[in-house]
């Protein structure tokens, strides 16, 4: 049984690396472009992990994040954060709304799979 | 149980032997008399061959007897036997005498069947008649004897019949032989005899024959063989034997060797006969053996019945035994538990006994013994020597360490008492036997030194060393713990509750005397230091008697004196008086008053200068209030005279200076606890005071200062600071009249002795009333200056909020810049990873090439975004520090291992110096990190050549680094901007190096924040070597 993965992405070039990346590793990838459809991929979806960019149309990621953590049918799925804010305190952001990690855009392509592992 | 299977055991092996006894010799005395029977049986049963050839012999005699006697009638018949002797005497002939002979001998012949023929011969033996078979001459035996005996001759072989001959001589009356019978007798007869096997079985053999020619030769056929024709058979044959021995008339029985018949054989009277009977050993002897079998069955079943009679006979006798024995033993049992129990009562008392006697002992002891250390271990030894204790020790507590100390031990310890610590603190050592005995106050048993978990501390040791189970006892008396008293068996369970309270008693006996050690230790102390201070005072102590004699002085009074103590003693006082009235009437007084004190005598030394004594007496009683002697107290004010009669005249010159030091220096003195004692002339004058108003009185409470309760207490601040040693300084206003206040210049400074205890404070002021108030004018002009700087400063301000809100607007920007930069950079550097990689698709060595300029280019963007990002964070003062502990050295690797793809690349060479001081320092490792890798990376891209030295050493508290290379250098005049932003100081080098010049700059914001900095020092075309140093705890 393939694992199933939510990419939320607004920018459609770094969402087909990542989608690249993933189905080359042989996972399922399901993908949303903002927040709020990234809420509603993952209600029909049920992915098995997401990841969630944080700067996003119609509602950002924190927000998708902290909603989707509070419904309960789904909020058991482990979402990183995949962004390229790099400010201090970022990281802290996206940990207080509800990811369980944090990568870096941009990201090295060698170890993202491995990295993004850890979290299934 | 064991003594009870004993006795059934023996039970058991009397049955056994009793069976194996009896079965063996009832199978001895079987075969003692059954192999006689059978050898019995089987001579009685050979007799029976020997008995057949007895009643065959006797059958065969009688037949031939009776044949003999045929033989006879026909000689005996008188007419034929006349005719016969008439022929003899020729009176008839030869044809008269046949004629009337042969019908009557024919007639004789048919009377008997077994006759076959019948001859007569002549008195000359010739043939005269002849009837029936004719018997041929050289059978015809004629010599019958002078008895005229009747001979049988046979067999012979006669017209294929057997037949025997019978001659009987023919006598007259005169018994004179006229002539001879000779008769042929059929064998039919004595075959029938011979062939009667009655009583010889199946195989049972007759044989009845004679000897011819050597040889026996048989009349019959025999039995077995299949054959008519007699048989004959060779001498040496056993046959042969037998028929011998029968011949020589011999009757008996042979048993051949390796034959298994038996031969019985006999002579048949009458004749040369002999009879022989063969019969096969099995069969004769086979009835005697059914007989042996049925005889020993009938032994065997006759034992097993004896045995078994026997065996459940032995039971029921020896059942008895069992319950006998075990009767026995129930009461040897019981007899051994009375015994026991009284032995341990005995065995009880004694270690009673023996434990009161130590307890009297240690009591003893106590009261012999005042040497603490002493009586501990003599303590310690009787009760060693009393009990079996495999140790005794007693430790005392530490209140402060909360040890226990080991200070007495008897027995065998073996180290233990080093090897283990002991303490009656909350820690796990303190939970031990001894511990808790001391914490708790009560005694503390272990019954099982091996399983109890308390004891694991000590375990090892004590199970080393034997203990199987201890006693720990306090030691208290009057509510004070003073240590343990340990006890240490070589069993499990030694203690019981009897011998505890008796250790118990011991306990508080050994208490008791350390707290009275302690006491009169106590007392002997005081005395012993009130003696070493009466000794060592420089007071004089002595004490007279009632008449003024010396009883004793101390040391102050001889060496002050100059006398030894026995030039003193049992003297009079007087003879050191230098006014002997004063010292009888103050003698006298003393007995009146009780006690004076304070006056000044002189004493005469021995040298006979005077000593100037401040003496005070007191007269001493006993407990009735009776006189007993007087003591005197002295001391010696000689030298205090003479320096107060210096000091007084000192003092008298230095108010002279004070007073006249001029009308604005105002001088005091005060007492450390704050009260004026001395004011010179100008103070007082200034505020037209008199010395009496003012002196003696707390400093802050006189004239000047009392006006102003802020004044006052910053006064007293001041003397507070002066008694701890520091000096005070400002201007104050004070009250000089009413309502006229001047102000001065004020200094408090504490005055110190050699022993720098502060011993005055010093208040002194200078009188500025003028100066201030030019001061004052100063003042105004200067505020109006103020007035306008402010104004200019909020202006300032203002600014300055502009600008920070510049400054958010560019610390905003460049985060998002950062931001919307690394959103493209990701995918560019990712996608082209992947191509580089091949997971795309393959691509060939020039795209690889061209790709991976586009890789590096866009990871170098991403460095120079991330510094810009880091500067900016410096700038806007958002870099947060992380501190942690960490080793320099690691770091210094993780850089270099970063950079050594380049370096390697370059072919340089790396040295690496690094002190041996050098090790952990508290910094931010990521950014110390970042410094070295900066500065390294530097020394690496501007050195084409050489080598790259790193070196670390401590240096006053802080980490210095150097990183020295042999690169192009830097210029002088470009030193100056090395690090400033922005900046790649050589023109030519920025277009052969690439970088955003930031990295010198951030080295050097990194370093400052860190609380570090960072040099630089260079020869153009040489080299350059960057110096930092960090402070190794930040």
């Amino acid at each position: 049984m393939k694992k199933k993965i939510l990419v939320v992405e607004d920018n459609e070039q770094n969402l087909y690396l990542v989608t690249f990346l993933l189905e080359q590793s042989g996972y399922e990838v399901v993908t949303a472009h903002d927040g709020l459809e990234a809420i509603d991929k993952t209600m029909t979806e049920n992915p098995d992990l997401i990841l969630m960019d944080m700067q996003l149309p119609e509602m950002n990621g924190y927000e998708a994040t902290k909603r989707i953590k509070s419904i309960a049918d789904i909020n058991h799925i482990a979402i990183v954060a995949v962004t390229s804010y790099a400010m201090v305190g970022d990281r802290e952001k996206t940990l207080a709304a509800g990811c369980v990690g944090y990568i870096e855009k941009p990201f090295d392509p060698d170890n993202f799979v491995s990295r993004i592992e850890k979290y299934l | 149980m064991t003594d009870k299977s004993i006795s059934e055991k023996l039970q058991k092996s009397i049955v056994v032997y009793s069976v194996i006894g009896t079965l063996a010799i009832g199978v001895i005395i079987a075969l003692v008399s059954i192999v006689p029977l059978f050898n019995n049986l089987k001579k009685k049963a050979d007799k029976d061959p020997l008995f057949a050839v007895k009643t065959r012999t006797l059958a065969i005699e009688e037949y031939l007897s009776r044949t003999k006697d045929i033989a006879l009638q026909v000689t005996g018949r008188t007419r034929i036997r006349d005719r016969l002797e008439s022929y003899n005497r020729g009176k008839i002939g030869l044809d008269e005498l046949v004629d009337f002979t042969a019908p009557r001998l024919v007639d004789v012949m048919n009377l008997s069947e077994e006759v076959e023929g019948i001859t007569r011969l002549d008195h000359k033996s010739i043939l005269v008649v002849q009837v029936g078979l004719p018997i041929p001459e050289e059978l015809w035996q004629i010599n019958h004897g002078e008895s005229g005996e009747v001979l049988i001759q046979g067999p012979i072989a006669l017209g294929g019949n057997s037949c025997f001959i019978v001659s009987a001589p023919i006598l007259n009356r005169q018994s004179r032989r006229v002539g001879t019978d000779i008769l042929l007798f059929k064998l039919t007869r004595l075959q029938q005899i011979v062939k009667d096997y009655t009583g010889l079985g199946e195989t049972g053999e007759t044989v009845l024959g004679a000897i011819r020619n050597d040889r026996v030769q048989s009349f019959f056929p025999l039995r077995r063989s299949k054959g008519a024709a007699p048989e004959s058979f060779p001498m040496s044959s056993p046959l042969g034997t037998a028929f011998r021995k029968a011949v020589h008339q011999e009757a008996g029985i042979l048993k051949p060797s390796g034959s298994r018949e038996i031969i019985a054989y006999g002579p048949v009277q009458g004749s040369d006969w002999g009879l022989v009977v063969k019969m096969n050993k099995e069969e004769l002897y086979a009835p005697v053996k059914h007989q042996i079998v049925i005889i020993s069955s009938s032994i065997g079943v006759l034992i097993l019945l004896v045995i078994c009679v026997m065996v459940i006979l032995l039971r029921h006798l020896t059942g008895r035994i069992v319950v006998l024995d075990q009767a026995i033993r129930k009461k040897t049992l019981s007899l051994e538990e009375e015994l026991n129990e009284r032995k341990q009562a005995e065995d009880h008392l004694q270690y009673i006994q023996s434990i009161l006697k130590a307890i009297r002992d240690v009591n003893q002891l106590i009261v012999h013994e005042k040497n603490q250390k002493k009586l501990l271990q003599r303590a310690c030894e009787i009760l060693n020597q009393t009990r079996d204790y495999k140790m005794v020790w007693i430790g005392l507590v530490n209140d402060e360490s909360k040890d226990v100390l080991p200070v007495a031990q008897a027995g065998f310890e073996g180290g233990y008492l080093k090897s283990v610590k002991i303490t009656w603190d909350d820690s796990k050592t303190g939970k031990g036997p001894t511990g808790k005995a001391i914490k708790d106050r009560k005694t503390f048993v272990t019954h099982d030194i091996v399983k109890d978990s308390l004891y694991k501390p000590w375990q090892k040791e004590a199970i080393k060393r034997g203990y199987g189970s201890s006693a720990a006892i306090p030691l208290i008396c009057d509510d004070r713990i003073f240590g343990a008293l340990n006890v240490y068996a070589g069993i499990c369970d030694a203690f019981d509750e009897e011998e505890i309270d008796l250790l118990l008693e011991v306990g508080r006996d050994i208490a008791f005397a350390l707290k009275t050690i302690e006491v009169e230790g106590e007392i002997k102390e005081t005395k012993e230091f009130l003696q070493s201070i009466i000794d060592n005072t420089s007071d004089l102590v002595c004490t007279v008697d009632l008449e003024g004699k010396f009883l004793s002085v101390n040391r102050a009074v001889t060496e002050l004196l100059g006398y030894e103590e026995e030039d003193l003693i049992g003297k009079s006082q007087i003879m050191l008086a230098v006014d002997p009235e004063l010292f009888m009437n103050t003698f006298r007084e003393v007995f009146e008053k009780g006690n004076l004190s304070d006056l000044e005598v002189p004493f005469r030394r021995k040298d006979g200068t005077v000593a100037d004594i401040l003496y005070s007496v007191t007269l001493l009683r006993d407990k009735d209030s009776h006189p007993v002697a007087v003591a005197g107290l002295g001391k010696d004010i000689t030298e205090r005279k003479r320096v107060v009669e210096v000091l007084r005249k000192s003092e008298e010159h230095l108010r002279n200076v004070l007073d006249g030091l001029g009308p604005y220096m105002l001088v005091g003195v005060m007492t450390p606890d704050g009260t004026l004692i001395e004011a010179n002339r100008p103070a007082l004058e200034i505020a037209g005071l008199k010395p009496e108003d003012i002196l003696g009185k707390p400093f802050e409470e006189t004239y000047w200062w009392s006006y102003s309760k802020p004044v006052k207490q910053q006064l007293r601040d001041a003397i507070q600071k002066a008694v701890r040693g520091e000096s005070s300084r400002y201007d104050v206003v004070v009250r000089v009249g009413e309502d006229r206040f001047i102000t001065i210049d004020f200094c408090l400074q504490p005055l110190v002795d050699d022993a720098d205890r502060i011993i005055y404070l010093i208040p002194s002021a200078i009188d500025i009333t003028d100066r201030k108030r030019a001061e004052r004018a100063l003042q105004e002009a200067h505020d109006e200056l103020e007035d306008k700087v402010a104004e200019r400063t909020r202006e300032l301000a203002l600014a300055n909020i502009q600008l920070q809100e510049m400054d958010r607007l560019k610390s905003e920007f460049i985060a998002t810049m950062s931001h919307e930069l690394r959103t493209p950079l990701n995918s560019i550097i990712g996608f082209t990873g992947i191509i580089l990689k091949g997971i795309a698709g393959k691509i060939n060595n020039e795209q690889r090439k061209q790709l991976s300029m586009v890789y590096n280019s866009a990871k170098h963007l991403l460095s120079l975004i991330n510094d810009i990002l880091d500067l900016s964070r410096i700038q806007s003062g958002k870099m947060e520090i992380s501190a942690e502990r960490f080793k320099v050295e690691e770091v210094i690797s993780e850089a270099t291992r970063t950079l050594s793809p380049m370096i390697s690349q370059k072919n340089l060479k790396l040295v690496k110096k690094i002190s041996g001081e050098v090790s952990e320092i508290y910094s931010d490792r990521k950014k110390v990190f970042q410094i070295f890798l900066n500065l390294i990376n530097n020394a690496v891209k501007f050195t084409d050549k050489g080598k790259i030295k790193i070196e670390c050493e401590i240096e006053s508290a802080n980490l210095k680094v150097c990183i020295s290379d042999t690169g192009i250098g830097i210029k002088k005049e470009n030193m100056d901007y090395l690090f400033e932003a922005f900046r790649q100081i050589d023109g030519t080098a920025q277009r052969r190096y690439e970088g955003a010049g930031l990295g010198l700059h951030l080295c050097k914001n990194l370093i400052t924040i860190l609380g570090g900095k960072i040099w630089a020092e260079s020869e153009y075309a040489k080299g350059s070597r960057f110096t930092f140093i960090l402070p190794l705890k930040i």
